[in-house]
């Protein structure tokens, strides 16, 4: 039946059913793309963006050129890295915990709970942040500390506590929000597969490690594989808003982002901001192309193209 | 089937409506020139910021604009009114995408502006379009206003006409200060204050005597005050990196400097005996809140004028006063920090600068912009003074930029809300002319060859400097890892090229 | 149905565990809403607190004088996250089946070209340019619904992922034999058989939606197209700037009297709110399984 004319006739509709998004694509994303190049001219408006002058990797250069480059570097790709992995195994276990509730009365108060977090927004969740952290009324120096006696702690001036704080507040946000995913998915499961499992002999735990994470490995790798293209990025709110934007802090909260942040407010100059935008674009994609040439290895069939 | 067709139906719906909509709306870049029958009229955008409420619909107010203007002009305005929030970004990327943007201002920033090229020379112009302009500006504020914001000879920006002069002043609460004994008479410079704090703490335990009234990030005013107190001309920028120090023309780090020692230590001193709150350096908090519910006793401020306190009082609901401690100290920042503007990409500069020139001279044309439409948005009550209509405020009246009066046009012409004493503002302009000036005075910095350094700058100066200035620090130990950063961070480029730019500035003003 | 021992003690953890994520995600919002009903002396001195000093409805009231326009910011915003959702899903469930067929050749080519653009941008300048001038879709409801929310990589991969794994080539294949056209494998089948990831998606794209603030910001410059999150942030902007050191040195001392650390906490009370109230109507489709039954018989 594989035709010349069959081949066309199967992927003409295929194609005509993906003709939309990627028309949306093309305009949306591949269009304005263009302005990469933006990355490299140093922009002089009585030129006009167009006639100004290229200046090859300069614009680059603040990035790299300072004493903060390894730090914020180094710190952009910990917090990731701690968040990937942390938060995928949290996201995992919320889901298989809320998999097993979900005829239980409180399921539907649970499922709140889950994306709640996700919607206060990192403004706000300073304010919380600093209500409990704050050296002079905080939650955690006056009704915790306090009372059991050891010495209050000025939170907002010892970077060493911020990588634990922070994860604990990132993981705090997304963990619940990352698991619909991964519910959706577990539903999506034949159930008749665990009835035979149980019948068999299996406990929940081994119904667990044999059925459901099995099943879900192609999810797994492939939020991973994502997160990875953007391990250079950092959540802005999470590491300017949150530490108050406390000097002392810089040493483990600045981030690529953050950086460029700070670093732009004076100059303002928009070669350089589309410089670092490049710079971390590049860096996600070489890493992800490369992660992904290794699972097409191991699971082709799992690879993300 | 029918989910098919119901999918289809909704696709199309939205798509026409999304296309009736866009037809609908007028496209925001026109031609320059509209004729107008025979009448030649220029089209100017002009954009504003406003930190009142913004109203839905401003086209009554843009009507009664284009009624002076067209007629007096021929210039028809574009009226723009954005919040500051959105304001440099709006405005920025109208410039960027080649909208339509004559008439603006900077919001700090103006050597950015400047040195990339977005704004247009007006030195032309000015003589023939701007006369009402140029004697305005020498009437209220003295010789040679435009000199901030000329670079190479090339005048780029109009600074807002007002009193600038903001001396450092003592705000305080009154009543704390009479229960503690103490008069206004025993403070008359920073060092009498450690022992009111003290006075203070003893009668009010639980009171925070002093704080940061600047947050986002944290500013005591400290270096205000510091500037006043030791002459001390910031050339242009607001990094510190490269400063003079009186008229010695030589240009080093504000923050190597003896008087930047000084300053701090005094703050770590404050700090030290409880007189700042444990979190002064990060808090979001603004200290004039914290004196609004009760707990705080004072701040420095910079103020013009005599009268500021009273306004503060009204805002926290408490009894303040204010005493000038520190006098100002002109330097060419303090004066363009809000400039006017004409963008370098203008299609009509001649009726951008005829627009300009009434912005600072026509009473009418000010006040309609800041209060709107008599009557309906405010009341006159003499010659100088308005108020709000009967069983309105700024919230509910249809129209009111009356926040914009620091920011445009000219203060001798502007109306004053009732209650504001008009010697004050009298006062407030004849400081200019008395305040003293930095012999450099004018000399604007280009910052495009050291772009790297003053970013990487810029991220040491944000870590290090809030603690510094409220004391969380001890600066003998912050302040020298504070000065290497700064130099690892390229800050020796930063000197060399202003002293460079300096020295030519100098030999150029002696010619 | 008997409960092992095994199964008894997961379902007890299970319990103990959610009770206690759930707790750990609801006490910030309850310490918000309290600071919210707090007066503001009472916050600045005392700090958030769950059992405030004094409370009060100052800030509720505060923005009560706003009502109308916080009202029509809602219908914004719904009108917005309902139409963009539902095209949103359709567009990318429409993409994502053909990119899950094994047997469709151009599968790779595809999914490379949606994941670039999760990587690599040409920034806010070129965007705007292009929707502007081009399109010319300032100022109006299109602008808040097509740039960048419609759909995006993460999404189509992810519904790319539940077909391919999901969904037994099988049925697919007995649709075919039965003469289905692509057209109607998709939508007669395809689409009812995701519907938990259809809901997940949908979910997210909808929060997407609701929670953007950054179209309206670059599109929009009339105040009746700008939906509720754009007008809190800037509400909440506007006065951080006027505490800000560049306020006073321009403003001199006429910063407006605003009750803000209260003010703060109602605004953020009042963008959550309509999505706790709806979420729980989206829950039921979150979790529907897929009915495998055709194959089997």
């Amino acid at each position: 039946m594989k035709t010349k004319s069959g081949g066309l006739r199967k992927t003409l509709p295929l194609l005509l059913l993906a003709a939309p998004g990627l028309l949306y694509f093309l305009i949306n994303n591949y269009l304005p793309m263009a302005g990469i190049f933006i990355a490299f001219k140093d922009v002089n408006y009585a030129k006009g963006i167009f006639g100004s002058d290229w200046v090859g990797f300069d614009n680059f250069k603040f990035l790299f050129q300072t004493s903060d480059a390894w730090i914020m570097t180094r710190n952009t790709l910990l917090y990731n890295l701690a968040f990937i992995v942390l938060g995928t195994m949290l996201s995992i276990l919320i889901a298989i915990l809320m998999s097993e509730l979900l005829k239980s009365l409180w399921s539907k108060l649970f499922q709140s709970g889950l994306v709640l977090p996700n919607l206060i927004s990192m403004v706000v969740l300073s304010y919380i942040v600093f209500a409990f952290l704050n050296a002079d009324s905080g939650f955690i120096n006056n009704s915790i500390l306090k009372p059991l006696g050891i010495p209050e702690i000025n939170w907002y001036s010892e970077a060493k506590y911020w990588p634990y704080l922070l994860v604990f507040i990132q993981l705090w946000k997304t963990a619940g929000y990352g698991s619909i995913v991964y519910i959706a998915f577990i539903s999506g499961i034949d159930k008749s597969i665990y009835e035979a499992a149980k019948i068999d002999g299996a406990g929940k735990l081994k119904q667990i490690r044999m059925i459901t994470l099995p099943l879900l490995k192609p999810t797994i790798i492939i939020l991973t594989l994502m997160s990875i293209g953007r391990i250079f990025n950092s959540d802005f709110g999470l590491f300017y808003q949150v530490p108050m934007n406390a000097g002392a802090l810089y040493s483990t909260t600045q981030t690529i982002d953050t950086y460029v942040y700070r670093a732009l407010m004076q100059v303002n100059d928009i070669g350089m901001s589309a410089a670092a935008g490049l710079y971390q674009s590049v860096v996600g994609f070489i890493l992800v192309m490369a992660a992904n040439a290794i699972v097409k290895k191991v699971n082709p069939e799992n690879a993300l193209f | 089937m029918k989910t098919k067709r119901l999918w289809g139906s909704l696709l199309s719906l939205v798509l026409c409506g999304s296309l009736l909509a866009g037809c609908g709306t007028e496209s925001s870049s026109s031609s320059a020139q509209e004729g107008n029958g025979s009448q030649k009229v220029d089209k100017v955008v002009f954009a504003m910021p406003s930190f009142n409420r913004i109203p839905d619909d401003i086209s009554k107010v843009t009507a009664a604009i284009n009624a002076i203007t067209v007629p007096k002009i021929g210039v028809e305005v574009d009226f723009r009114l954005y919040g500051p929030a959105d304001y440099a970004q709006k405005v920025n990327l109208a410039l960027q995408s080649g909208e339509q943007m004559d008439v603006f201002t900077t919001l700090g920033q103006f050597t950015n502006y400047a040195s990339k090229n977005q704004l247009y020379p007006l030195e032309e112009l000015l003589p023939q379009y701007g006369k009402e302009l140029t004697q305005i500006l020498e009437k209220d504020f003295g010789p040679n206003l435009l000199e901030a914001t000329t670079m190479d000879g090339h005048i780029y920006g109009v600074p807002v006409n007002k009193g600038m002069s903001l001396p450092t002043n003592i705000v305080y609460n009154a009543d704390m200060l009479k229960e503690s004994g103490l008069t206004a008479d025993q403070m008359t410079s920073l060092d009498d204050l450690p022992a009111v704090f003290e006075a203070v703490k003893q009668k009010h335990p639980d009171v925070i005597p002093f704080g940061p009234v600047n947050v986002n990030p944290s500013d005591t005013n400290l270096v205000l005050a510091l500037k006043g107190m030791h002459k001390i001309d910031f050339l242009s920028d607001t990094t510190g990196i490269g400063v003079v120090v009186g008229n010695d023309g030589k240009v080093q780090n504000f923050y190597d400097t003896d008087a930047f020692k000084q300053g701090t230590k005094m703050m770590r001193n404050w700090f030290e005996q409880g007189f700042l709150e444990k979190d002064a350096a990060t808090t979001s908090i603004s200290f004039s809140d914290t004196i609004a519910s009760g707990r705080g006793f004072s701040f420095l401020g910079g103020y013009s004028g005599m009268e500021a306190a009273k306004a503060l009082s009204a805002q926290t609901g408490k009894n303040l006063e204010m005493k000038r401690l520190v006098p100002y100290y002109f330097d060419t920042g303090a004066v363009n920090l809000v400039s006017w503007m004409v963008s370098s990409t203008t299609k009509v500069p001649e009726g951008s600068v005829k627009f300009l020139n009434m912005l600072y001279t026509d009473q009418q044309l000010i006040n309609t912009i800041l209060y709107g439409i008599e009557g309906e948005d405010y009341v006159k009550v003499d010659e100088h003074h308005v108020k709000f209509p009967d069983g309105m405020d700024a919230s509910t009246v249809p129209y009111t930029a009356m926040l914009s009066t620091g920011i445009v046009g000219s203060e001798s012409l502007q109306y004053q809300l009732e209650g504001v004493n008009w010697s004050d503002v009298e006062l407030k302009l004849k400081e200019n002319k008395e305040t003293e000036r930095s012999p450099y005075f004018g000399f604007i910095f280009d910052p495009s060859e050291v772009k790297t350094q003053m970013s990487a700058v810029t991220n040491v100066v944000n870590q290090f400097l809030p603690a510094l200035v409220t004391g969380v620090l001890d600066p003998d130990v912050t302040i020298p890892q504070f000065v290497k950063a700064l130099n690892d961070a390229g800050a020796s480029d930063i000197i060399a090229s202003k002293q460079k730019q300096l020295d030519e500035w100098i030999a150029q003003q002696k010619k | 149905m008997i409960q092992t021992k095994g199964e008894r003690a997961f379902h007890v953890f299970s319990i103990v565990a959610m009770v206690m994520f759930t707790l750990l995600a609801f006490l910030p919002f309850m310490l918000i809403i309290m600071a919210s009903f707090t007066e503001e002396s009472s916050l600045i001195r005392n700090g958030y607190s769950f059992f405030p000093e004094k409370m009060s409805v100052d800030a509720y009231v505060y923005m009560w004088s706003s009502a109308s326009t916080f009202v029509r910011a809602y219908g914004v915003s719904f009108l917005v996250t309902a139409l963009g959702t539902a095209l949103g899903l359709l567009i990318t469930s429409m993409l994502a089946y053909p990119m899950s067929r094994q047997d469709f050749k151009y599968r790779n080519v595809l999914a490379f070209i949606v994941f670039f653009t999760m990587l690599f941008s040409g920034g806010i300048v070129p965007s705007y340019i292009l929707w502007t001038k081009y399109f010319q879709i300032k100022d109006t409801l299109a602008a808040l619904i097509i740039p960048n929310l419609l759909t995006n990589g993460f999404y189509v991969l992810l519904i790319r992922n539940f077909y391919k794994n999901n969904v037994p080539v099988e049925l697919i294949e007995s649709a075919q034999i039965d003469g289905a056209s692509e057209l109607r494998i998709f939508y007669r089948m395809m689409l009812p058989l995701s519907v938990p990831v259809l809901a997940t998606v949908g979910l997210f794209m909808g929060l997407a939606y609701w929670n953007d603030w950054i179209n309206a910001l670059y599109f929009i410059t009339k105040p009746q197209y700008y939906g509720i999150q754009n007008m809190l942030i800037r509400l909440m902007n506007n006065i951080q700037f006027l505490k800000s050191g560049q306020a006073s040195s321009m403003l001199g001392a006429n910063a407006a009297d605003l009750p803000s650390t209260a003010v703060r906490m109602a605004m953020a009370i009042i963008g959550i709110l309509p999505i706790l109230v709806v979420f729980p109507f989206l829950q039921k489709y979150l979790t529907k399984g897929i009915i495998v039954g055709a194959v089997k018989g």
